[in-house]
């Protein structure tokens, strides 16, 4: 691929954004909103500036990430009400909104329940105010929310991202590249009205289910979305080829409705849309399509215990392969190959979850002074201010009256030092165990059975507790992180069923990768520790290169690293007769030894709680 | 919202169905936990209950709902009088709770406005009294809070809000049916929760071509046109109201015979469920599925079909048995019938 390619290539990618403006402008409800990939700069700007036109009158508002629930469904206005003396209700964001959209910056940010009020919204329409009784408010709103996340970091919660039916990244294209194309509002009413006489056949439908399946989408959520995105796409080209001027006698003159059959142009516009950027399997590249190839391989069996490939096959599969690779036109290159291995992998995406767990999240008010640190919390304080109101009123009027001072000073509401409340967060930290597995030929295989057994036996005890278990494993020539850190029981079983075993015995680098991880857990704010399985004979360097003498040296200069991050680590030592060599390697970490010359449960239990005897 | 998708118009998750139109009828069974991946309609199952179910009628003026006959408590308004006495027809209540609710709103909390221009401590109702009488919705269940489904748990086994904070000391009722859903691959609930729920159901993506567009043919129908895809789905939604209707009004006369205990006894006891509740919830369940077949006697086909259902969250885990539990279920219900049970 040429420059010149490559430009066009930004171009179109850019242009597939613009477009997706226009479609959830047309048909909100259908599309459900957009997932945007973008960092804040010109092309943002001009992205919403676009979105801005399309919606014509419809309201377009932005929603903070850090919005409370009460300013997103509707409440009581309290400091208005105080003023007014009369129940002042102030209506929610998503119900001012109505009708149109709310566009959420930073949204990788977005608190829990806002996350969670925004979906019901979406699904149902409406929002429960914070008011007494069950009355609903409208809030029929499409959703933009932008994720500024880099790759690897937590992207947005599922809740809604599953919501959204288009994902589209922006990426500047340069100051070269010709303009967007630009979103005509009137083009986009007249779509509006067309929306309806776009019909899908069965033909349609059989594409996108058998392209999902192929690309190992498993919620039809994302068919569905395909399926709205490509008849709003359907109407928007109509609307083009219709002229912008609405037709004045829409029916008699155009010859009662005539119908809008979805094309593959369309169906390639939504499977870039709705489809790739969701995959979980990297399509084939188009090149390597040959009729002498065989089939793409089935979704691999992996979401599912189901097999997939043979029911989802289709007469339509060659359509859906067609039309993925056309879609895959539209999109960055290699970016479906990115994002697929990484929701294969599980990290990033899945990894979030927990992190947003973890976050700093109210939990209350403590009395306190705000000037000393927290951020004041007002209805906290005026409930403690509440109780004293009408005393506290008494005793100011009669000072005031004796006083002489005039009533319009004394305030409404009387609140003392006393009074004053501060937001308690609470950052969980959870415990979080890594474990360094050595899988190595020396570390006989049947053992690695054991191992796995044990691990997942520990890990079903440690979601008791809500713990974290993560597991690392070195062989051969070097370390790989099998379990990314977790408390899903399903997936660690996922997992280690693929774990193989045999080679050398490449300690410091699991002993790194096991480091990288802890350290990448400490930033999210839990608390790692590293528990180590082996036999304690390195014979395999950081490099890869093998020798005992450098292996061991290795693998000691990596436990001081550790050591000097303070991170807690224990080893256990599985030889048979216990190694003097894993004695060295606790000293430089700075932890524990314990010798299970077979690491059953039971062992691997009692030898955790040493780490217990000395927890927090 | 106007136009929820039809219930009647989901396609398959038979399972899912039962167990919401079973507690539905007998809210005694306890709360329904719905575990599977994303996009297969366990959200949209439950937004499709409030049609489905007839409407209830609520002491006038009422915060809470109360039921004019007093069924499942009054609250301190209409204990006193300062409700009704007219009645008003409102549909049943399906609320969700979102991820990340404080407690404050959860359980409801001091009315700051009244406490602050009336000098007045009075209680501002939260989520468990606006669910009084239905459903509170809990979307990733698996992560909420421990301390949250508990409480929620305690609530709805109790069918009481008993609020002792800010100097309130309010008791109000609140019957409810917790529903939870959630994803197991985002995290699992803390065992000790999960045999608390009556009812657990396992969803997964249908598996076939047709199936899978036949979804896509409905969910589009309805987009296009949610009012007339309704109107075409009123009779089969009409359908399984009434049936829930007659269940409920069936429900006391359905008789429990020795067999079906029995036979729910020995399942019970080759899965090696732990404690009475298992046992107690299965005869519940399958008597509404009795109900809800229009049988008079509960008979050992209403026991073994809703036994996967009732049991499968109780079974105790083995992690190095990668045999799910739905399927152990249904093994100890093949070895039962092979082993000579009286016959279904």
């Amino acid at each position: 691929m040429n420059d010149d390619d490559r430009r066009a290539r930004a171009v179109a990618v850019r242009d597939l954004a613009w477009t997706a403006a226009a479609l959830v402008a047309i048909d909100p409800r259908g599309v459900g909103g957009i997932h945007l990939r973008a960092r804040p700069g010109p092309e943002l700007d001009a992205w919403t500036r676009a979105l801005a036109d399309a919606l014509g009158d419809r309201p377009l508002r932005r929603m903070p990430p850090h919005i409370d629930a009460g300013r997103l469904t509707g409440e009581l206005d309290l400091v208005g009400s105080l003023r007014e003396g009369r129940r002042i209700v102030r209506s929610g964001l998503l119900t001012d909104a109505s009708g149109g959209m709310v566009i959420v910056p930073m949204a990788e940010r977005l608190e829990r329940e806002a996350g969670a009020i925004l979906a019901e919204a979406l699904d149902t329409r409406r929002v429960l105010p914070r008011l007494p009784g069950l009355s609903y408010a409208p809030a029929d709103v499409a959703a933009v929310l932008i994720d500024e996340s880099r790759e690897d970091e937590a992207g947005l919660p599922d809740i809604v991202q599953e919501r959204m039916g288009c994902l589209v990244v922006l990426e500047p294209v340069g100051a070269a590249a010709p303009p967007p194309p630009a979103v005509d509002p009137a083009r986009v009413e007249v779509a509006r009205g067309l929306i309806r006489d776009v019909v899908a056949d069965d033909s349609d439908i059989e594409t996108f289910v058998v392209a999902a399946a192929r690309l190992g989408i498993d919620s039809l959520r994302a068919p569905i979305h395909a399926l709205q995105v490509a008849r709003a796409h359907r109407a928007w080209r109509a609307a083009a080829e219709a002229g912008t001027a609405p037709p004045v006698d829409s029916g008699a003159a155009e010859g009662a409705s005539t119908l809008l059959r979805i094309a593959d142009d369309d169906l390639a516009v939504a499977a870039a849309l709705a489809l790739l950027p969701r995959a979980t399997v990297a399509p084939e590249p188009p090149d390597a399509q040959d009729d002498s190839m065989p089939p793409p391989p089935p979704p691999p069996p992996s979401e599912s215990d189901r097999d997939d490939g043979d029911d989802l096959q289709g007469p339509s599969g060659p359509i859906a392969d067609q039309v993925v690779a056309a879609a895959e036109a539209h999109l960055p290159e290699g970016l479906v190959a990115r994002f697929a291995e990484a929701r294969a992998r599980g990290t990033g995406r899945k990894g979030a979850k927990l992190r947003q767990l973890m976050h700093g999240h109210r939990v209350g008010a403590r009395r306190g002074d705000p000037r000393r640190g927290g951020r004041v919390d007002l209805p906290a304080t005026l409930r403690a201010a509440a109780p004293w109101q009408r005393a506290r009123r008494d005793r100011a009027a009669k000072e005031g009256g004796a006083s002489g001072q005039e009533p319009a000073a004394t305030p409404t509401v009387h609140v003392r030092p006393s009074d004053l409340h501060v937001q308690e967060r609470v950052r969980r930290t959870a415990t979080a165990t890594v474990f360094v597995v050595d899988a190595s030929g020396s570390q006989a295989l049947n053992r690695l059975a054991e191992v796995k057994g044990a691990v997942e036996l520990f890990l079903g005890e440690s979601y008791v507790r809500r713990d974290q278990v993560s597991l690392v494993v070195f062989r051969d020539r070097g370390a790989e992180l099998v379990v990314p850190p977790t408390r899903s029981l399903v997936r660690v079983r996922r997992l280690l069923r693929g774990m193989a075993g045999g080679g050398g015995t490449p300690l410091a680098a699991g002993l790194q990768e096991a480091w990288k991880v802890a350290l990448r857990l400490e930033a999210s704010e839990a608390s790692p520790r590293i528990v180590l399985l082996s036999d304690g004979r390195p014979n395999v360097g950081i490099d890869g290169a093998g020798g005992r003498k450098r292996a061991r040296e290795d693998a000691l200069d990596m436990a001081r690293r550790i050591a000097a991050t303070g991170i807690p680590a224990l080893i256990l030592d599985s030889s048979a007769r216990g190694e003097r060599f894993a004695t060295e390697l606790a000293q430089a970490l700075n932890g524990t030894v314990a010798h299970l010359p077979r690491p059953d449960a039971q062992g691997l239990r009692r030898a955790l709680d040493l780490f217990g005897a000395d927890a927090p | 919202m106007a136009t929820p998708f039809p219930f009647a118009a989901l396609v398959g998750q038979d399972e899912m169905k039962r167990a919401l139109e079973i507690v539905a009828v007998d809210q005694g069974v306890g709360g329904v936990l719905i575990f599977g991946h994303r996009g297969t309609g366990k959200s949209t199952a439950v937004r499709a209950l409030p049609a489905l179910l007839p409407d209830i009628e609520v002491m006038e003026g009422c915060l809470y709902g109360c039921a004019p006959d007093g069924r499942g408590g009054r609250c301190e308004a209409c204990r006193d009088g300062h409700s009704g006495p007219g009645t008003d027809r409102a549909g049943v209540p399906v609320v969700d709770l979102p991820l990340g609710a404080t407690e404050d709103r959860v359980v409801g909390t001091l009315d700051l406005e009244r406490a602050l221009t009336e000098g007045v401590r009075s209680f501002e109702p939260g989520l468990l009294a606006q669910a009084h009488r239905g459903f509170l919705y809990v979307d990733e269940v698996n992560l909420l809070e421990d301390h949250l489904v508990d409480l929620l748990l305690d609530v709805a086994a109790s069918g009481e809000n008993v609020v002792e904070r800010e100097g309130l000391s309010v008791r109000h009722p609140a019957k409810f049916v917790l529903v939870g859903s959630g994803n197991p691959e985002e995290g699992e609930l803390r065992p000790q929760l999960l045999d608390r729920f009556g009812l657990s159901v396992e969803v997964t993506t249908p598996g076939d071509l047709e199936t899978r567009m036949e979804v896509l043919r409905r969910r589009d129908a309805y987009d296009r046109d949610p009012e007339d895809f309704v109107k075409r789905w009123a009779s089969a939604d009409g359908r399984i109201r009434a049936s829930i209707r007659r269940a409920r009004e069936r429900l006391g006369e359905v008789d429990v015979p020795e067999s079906a205990l029995e036979t729910a006894g020995r399942l019970c006891l080759s899965l090696g469920t732990d404690g009475l509740r298992g046992e107690l919830t299965l005869i519940r369940a399958a008597r509404a599925v009795a109900a809800l077949d229009g049988d008079d006697t509960v008979a050992d086909r209403h026991v073994l079909e809703v036994a996967p259902s009732a049991l499968r969250h109780r079974l105790r885990r083995d992690p190095l048995d990668d045999t799910g539990s739905g399927a152990r279920v249904a093994r100890a219900i093949e070895e039962l019938s092979a082993n000579g049970s009286p016959a279904a």
